[in-house]
């Protein structure tokens, strides 16, 4: 039996794996993937408290708000990463290089 | 331990190792990607097992298909190498995968000791784990696997519940695997929301198309 448990911890284990990527890697386009990564994680935790609250539900009322949020969710990230890669794009062309140590135009 | 909970250790550790693999292991950004791929589509499948079918078939075409994609057709626009990290030899990468094994370790001891609340999240036996009342009957007409389950059609709870049995969506819900009852939220309750949410795709395209195709000058 899955419990909400198992669920929540596999989330928070992807979520730190994805974390520890963005915060510790150089190339910024698989920090862009790490943060894809956490919100994955994000993705999961939000299916398994709606799947908690349907188990604790009564039978004539579906909540459905943790699915919908989530759905929502995905589509947010996809227009992020858009912007994102966007910006890495004009970023590359102008820095020539992918590292992150070149991309500190905003740093004190 | 039943083929549900084989399948989502399965499912979790692939999800992790690759997840391991990426921040640890992969030099390049078209291997990061390619282990990006695997956590998402092991991601959707456990999504999937656990209830939450169109969700996990949404977020498979989305973040594992065209997300993934996008960002490979980025590496393949500007170039594969970045970052100023040295080479790595072979007792390196010995390292590397067992740290990523270690991980996978560390994953499967936590999700099985995790203490707390112990709420069964989708399986067959949920229902009479919990035991009678409402709650049972929620969770076994909210599984799809329910519908083709003869106990389900057979408990006394649901039976008895006449607004389980007069409300469309809850009926549907357990015949088409809550998609029906997803498309009536998303679509009824949730219109204003997707409105927005469209508003704000078509700004996101608009904007990244005027980063992106900006000539430097």
């Amino acid at each position: 039996m899955i419990t909400h448990d198992h669920v929540l911890a596999l989330s928070a284990l992807l979520f730190c794996a994805g974390a520890v990527g963005a915060l510790l890697r150089r190339n910024l386009i698989v920090v862009l993937m790490c943060i894809e990564l956490m919100f994955a994680a994000v993705v999961v935790a939000l299916v398994g408290f709606d799947r908690m609250w349907a188990a604790r539900a009564v039978a004539d009322s579906v909540p459905m708000e943790g699915r919908v949020f989530a759905m929502i969710g995905i589509a947010v990230v996809a227009a992020q990463l858009a912007v994102g890669l966007a910006i890495l794009v004009s970023l590359v062309r102008n820095r020539d290089s992918m590292d992150i140590e070149d991309a500190r135009l905003l740093r004190w | 331990m039943s083929a549900e909970v084989l399948l989502f250790d399965v499912l979790a550790a692939l999800a992790v190792f690759s997840a391991a693999a990426m921040v640890i292991v992969a030099r390049t950004a078209v291997a990061a990607a390619t282990a990006l791929l695997a956590c998402l589509t092991a991601v959707s499948g456990i999504l999937v097992l656990i209830g939450g079918e169109l969700v996990g078939v949404v977020h498979l075409i989305v973040h594992g298909g065209a997300v993934t994609v996008l960002l490979l057709m980025i590496v393949l626009l500007v170039g594969a190498e970045g970052g100023r990290r040295p080479a790595s030899r072979v007792r390196d990468t010995a390292f590397k995968l067992l740290g990523c094994g270690a991980a996978v370790g560390i994953a499967l001891v936590v999700v099985h000791t995790a203490p707390g609340t112990g709420v069964p999240v989708s399986g067959v036996e949920s229902g009479a784990t919990i035991g009678p009342g409402a709650a049972s009957a929620a969770a076994t007409a909210l599984h799809p696997a329910a519908a083709l389950h003869p106990a389900a059609a057979l408990h006394p709870a649901a039976a008895l519940h006449p607004a389980a049995a007069l409300h469309p969506a809850a009926a549907l819900d357990t015949i088409s695997g809550g998609h029906r009852a997803m498309g009536l939220a998303l679509f009824r309750s949730h219109l204003l929301p997707l409105q927005v949410l469209s508003l704000l795709l078509l700004s996101a395209v608009v904007g990244s198309v005027a980063l992106a195709g900006r000539r430097a000058d």
